[in-house]
């Protein structure tokens, strides 16, 4: 399977015609840190040509988004290993919405102080939506974290008629703030 | 860690985005409110208190003074209790009971006929985003038409606007703070709440003297009871979909009346403060100074102020929370 440095994209609807619906998949290793595993939050930011979210309601976590309805053997099957993935169904994005960012944070809070260096991996994949196959999937991301407690990992963008995936793997010391302040979504 | 599914709030708009993510045993809540509810209501300062949402609970009847809520009425008619779908023990409503079921496939769920609800969980095939192609650019999605805040900026809570609403975004990074900045003129005051989570469990959770975790077992409390300068609570926005609702209030340990004075501040993860001033409560030992209720994923926060005759346990009780069991006046039982 195609593995994807840090940086690199790739035109997917290009390459693969017939292209949909895509899946962008999460899946991390925390080891024994449980409380790391627990304030680890996954979320998508829409982001529009400026770079920028419209309002705080593109950033899509799990305080805003609702899930398909799939059978529990069906989710199984399709998560296969991620712990989160979203479906993006391409053709139905909004012309509006140039980039779709996924990104994984740490809910910080004074109690409970983790970071991203202390995963013990963290891979962002791509899949097929019609057969959950996967596309590609980004080099080892957590061994270049060590303070940040917010990574973007990759996003999906508008090339052309085309749609590419880049993987970003972009750490930030600030935290969600951070990619709040970098994407312009209203904390 | 994976947040639950069924736990989302609706996002009709997002038919291209969807989330996968296993189900996890974790209590989940019921869909969501309809704008034009009494929830609407409430938020505008105009309506009562989403009463308690627990299956063997009657809800509270009807009040008629919103702003000083006089304890409940039990068995009243529940008529009135549209700002949360009700308990099918209650009310021929079973559509609206989306608490988790147990196995999703299994669960040709009454569907329920108004798309109006969020039926994010497994079973529910009404809001089949499938079935929504085109649609508006931009619906409104703010349920809740009421005073917002920016982050950094401060907005006081007052009669004449009693209430504030965080976004969704607000309502679920980092954690909310809410401080008891007071002087010991005041007297030797401190800060407490009752709570309810989407479990129906229910307590207290103080640092003088009571339960600091809330709930009170298990690894990952939602809300924390601290003091440093001032006393303070700590609610784990991380976990806000397993907060259904709470009340804040002050009470004077030694029980000599408190001089009321200071200021209830609210802080949210993005620096936005929300400052309740303390001043204009009546004399007293216990008081109800603020309520905070999850609706539809955004808190709401609303000024209460209310002196209560008797303790805790009164406060608590005159707000909802009557199914805290009580050893005294002020400790429910552990």
């Amino acid at each position: 399977m195609a593995e994807m440095k840090r940086g690199a994209n790739v035109a997917l609807t290009r390459e693969i015609p017939g292209l949909t619906s895509l899946v962008l998949g999460m899946r991390w290793n925390a080891g024994a840190e449980r409380v790391l595993e627990e304030t680890l939050v996954f979320a998508a930011i829409l982001v529009g040509e400026d770079g920028q979210a419209r309002s705080d309601q593109d950033f899509v976590f799990f305080n805003q988004l609702s899930s398909p309805e799939r059978s529990v053997q069906q989710l199984e099957a399709a998560l296969g290993g991620d712990q989160e993935q979203i479906e993006v169904d391409l053709a139905a994005v909004p012309r509006e919405i140039d980039r779709i960012v996924v990104v994984l944070y740490v809910n910080e809070s004074p109690a409970q102080r983790r970071t991203l260096g202390q995963l013990r991996s963290c891979v962002i994949r791509v899949l097929d939506g019609r057969d959950n196959r996967e596309l590609v999937r980004s080099e080892e991301l957590a061994s270049a974290f060590s303070a940040e407690t917010a990574v973007a990992l990759g996003e999906v963008y508008r090339h052309g008629g085309d749609w590419k995936f880049k993987v970003l793997g972009q750490g930030y010391s600030k935290g969600v703030a951070g990619i709040a302040a970098d994407y312009g979504i209203p904390l | 860690m994976i947040p639950d599914p069924a736990a989302a709030p609706p996002r009709p708009d997002l038919t291209f985005l969807r989330r996968r993510a296993k189900p996890r045993p974790a209590a989940s809540k019921p869909a969501s409110t309809p704008a034009s509810t009494p929830a609407a209501e409430f938020v505008a300062g105009r309506g009562p208190h989403p009463p308690a949402r627990h299956p063997d609970v009657p809800a509270p009847g009807p009040r008629v003074d919103f702003s000083r809520p006089a304890p409940p009425a039990p068995a009243a008619p529940a008529s009135l209790d549209l700002s949360r779908p009700a308990p099918p023990a209650t009310t021929p409503a079973p559509s609206l009971d989306f608490s988790r079921p147990a196995a999703p496939a299994a669960a040709p769920a009454p569907v329920a006929a108004s798309s109006s609800l969020d039926l994010s969980d497994g079973p529910a095939v009404a809001a089949a985003p499938a079935a929504a192609p085109a649609r508006p650019a931009r619906p409104a999605l703010r349920v809740h038409r009421d005073r917002r805040i920016a982050a950094g900026h401060q907005q006081l809570l007052t009669i004449t606007t009693p209430t504030v609403t965080l976004t969704r975004v607000q309502s679920g990074i980092g954690d909310l703070e809410i401080e008891a900045v007071c002087s010991p003129e005041v007297g030797d005051l401190r800060l407490g709440a009752a709570y309810q989570l989407a479990t129906g469990e229910t307590s207290t959770v103080q640092y003088a003297g009571g339960n600091r975790f809330a709930p009170a077992t298990g690894r990952r409390p939602v809300i924390l009871a601290g003091r440093d300068e001032y006393e303070h609570l700590r609610i784990d926005l991380r976990q806000v979909r397993r907060l259904e609702r709470l009340a804040v209030y002050a009470f004077s340990e030694s029980r000599a009346p408190l001089t009321w004075g200071g200021t209830l501040v609210v802080t949210t993860f993005g620096g936005a403060r929300i400052e309740l001033p303390l001043e204009g409560l009546y004399q007293g030992t216990v008081a109800v100074l603020m309520s905070i209720y999850d609706l539809d994923g955004e808190l709401v926060i609303r000024a209460e102020m209310e002196t209560i005759s008797g303790d805790v346990r009164e406060a608590a009780r005159a707000y909802g929370y009557d199914r805290i069991t009580w050893r005294d006046d002020r400790h429910p039982v552990e």
